[in-house]
This record gives C-alpha cells, sequence and structure tokens, in this order.
C-alpha cells in the first residue's frame, strides 16, 4: 500500500526513531510501514493519521 | 548519510551482516561453552599448568569480547534512538531471552547428547537440570507473555511468521526423520536436534522479517 508518511515525517523534521516514539511502535516497524512491507492495521493507521491531522486516506493510498 | 537513528528507506535485508553477525554469535557461544568446560574441569580436576591455562583462557576471553564487538559493530544501529517505554520493556525482555538462550545453549553444549568439544559428556546434575526445567517452563512462558503484551504489531507479525515456519520445518523434519530411522536409513531421531532446528527456523524468519 502507497503511503505519504516518509513525506509527512520529513516536513516535520522527524527522525523515525522520533516518529516511532510518538507511535510507540519501534523504529523498525515505521521503516517497514514507509517501504510498504508492512501494512499498519486499522488502530495504528489511525494513530497515525491522527498524529498529522490528517485523514487515513490522506496518508495512506491503496490504489497501485 | 544515513542518520545514525534513520533506517535507509530502501534497506532491505543485509544478508552479509546477518551471516556475519550470526557466525560471531555462534563463535560467542561456543567460546562461552568452551571457557565453562574450561572452568568446570580446572574446580573439578585441578589445574596442571596454571600459566597455560591462563594463557588459554585468556585467548578464549578475547574471542569472546571480538565477537561482542561485532555483534555490536553490526546489529548495534538496529537498535539506535530513542523509544517509548513499551519498546523498551520488549528490548529488555528480549536481552533477557538472549541471556537464557545462551546459558541453555552452554548448558547443551555442556551435558547435551553430542560433546562438541571432544570428550565425554558429562552427566547433568539433578539440582542443575531441576533449575533449567524451573527457569524453562516458568520463567520464560511467564516472561514471553510480558514480552508478546509489549510487542508492536510489526513485531508479532514477524513472530507469527517464524512460528508458522518453525511449526513446518517440524512437521517436515520430526515425521521424515522417524520414517528414515523405522526403515534403517537414519539413526534413532534426535528431539533436541530438531528442536534446535525448529527454534532456529523461528529465530531467522522472525530476525529477517523484523528486520527487514
Amino acid at each position: 500500500m502507497n503511503n505519504r508518511l516518509k513525506v509527512l515525517r520529513a516536513e516535520r523534521n522527524w527522525s523515525q526513531a522520533e516518529l516511532a516514539l510518538r507511535l510507540d511502535v519501534s523504529r523498525q516497524a515505521v521503516n517497514a510501514i514507509e517501504t510498504g512491507k508492512h501494512d499498519p492495521s486499522l488502530p495504528l493507521a489511525f494513530r497515525i493519521a491522527r498524529l498529522f491531522d490528517l485523514t487515513i486516506e490522506d496518508v495512506f493510498d491503496d490504489r497501485a | 548519510m544515513t542518520e545514525p537513528d534513520e533506517l535507509p528507506e530502501d534497506a532491505g535485508f543485509d544478508a552479509r551482516a546477518a551471516a556475519i553477525a550470526a557466525v560471531a554469535g555462534i563463535v560467542f557461544l561456543f567460546a562461552a561453552g568452551a571457557l565453562t568446560g574450561m572452568l568446570a574441569a580446572a574446580f573439578q580436576e585441578g589445574v596442571r599448568s596454571p600459566l597455560k591455562f591462563a594463557g588459554i583462557a585468556a585467548l578464549v576471553v578475547a574471542a569472546m569480547l571480538g565477537c561482542l564487538w561485532v555483534l555490536r559493530r553490526r546489529l548495534g544501529g538496529l537498535w539506535a534512538g530513542p523509544v517509548s517505554p513499551r519498546i523498551r520493556r520488549a528490548r529488555l525482555l528480549m536481552a533477557f531471552f538472549l541471556v537464557i538462550g545462551a546459558a541453555i545453549g552452554i548448558l547443551l553444549s555442556e551435558f547435551g547428547p553430542v560433546d562438541l568439544w571432544g570428550g565425554s559428556a558429562r552427566e547433568l546434575s539433578p539440582t542443575l537440570a531441576i533449575a533449567v526445567i524451573l527457569v524453562w517452563v516458568v520463567v520464560v512462558p511467564i516472561a514471553t507473555i510480558a514480552w508478546w503484551r509489549q510487542i508492536d504489531e510489526h513485531e508479532a507479525l514477524a513472530y507469527k511468521d517464524g512460528g508458522f515456519f518453525a511449526a513446518n520445518a517440524y512437521a517436515t523434519i520430526a515425521p521424515a526423520w522417524w520414517f528414515g530411522w523405522r526403515a534403517g536409513l537414519f539413526p534413532a531421531p534426535d528431539q533436541i536436534a530438531i528442536f534446535l532446528v525448529t527454534m532456529s527456523v523461528w529465530g531467522a524468519v522472525w530476525f529477517v522479517r523484523r528486520f527487514n
């Protein structure tokens, strides 16, 4: 699944570790989501969207 | 240049680094087992040549320190950066499992059915056996449940994937070995060997999924 996580994170000058800290997940989890290797669960997707004040659709796109 | 607390976007699994780390880990365990055996033999039978004993022990300790240095160099970056309290607890529990695993590995190498050091395998005392059993059936399951409650969903998925492959490895190896043994093709199935292969598959898949 495509996502804008890396861009959103870069806009805030957050490292992967900082984002992971805010989401209460590991840095590897953030990296896996950013690179599309892991699709987050719905609860985590909501946490990510809320952290950036966006909707899930603003962050994630399931269209290829 | 990649920031210390940032993994590259296109970071694939570094098979070379993982292989080097795995070799360093195995050498560390063997060296720890050798040192344990040396110390146990020294306590039981005394030391004939203290200078020679100290020299060999120093070499073994140096090898262990070298392995730790390699492990830190190859894998240290994986744990860099700030972490939440939950992830920190998960890491501490994982470190605990590594210590338990190393201790069990040393015991297996010293008292297991196959003596890795070329001598005769010593008998395991009932006291030590009961201590190991208690740790294995009480402490480790409790710590595993505690760890499971702390990890994030990415690691949980890696653990489940590892379990899937491990279960299939066990379901493949155990019956095949048993049939081969019944037909006189193989020696009797070694439960510890099958256990070690199963857990190795589980650990390897978890590691690749977790850090890929």
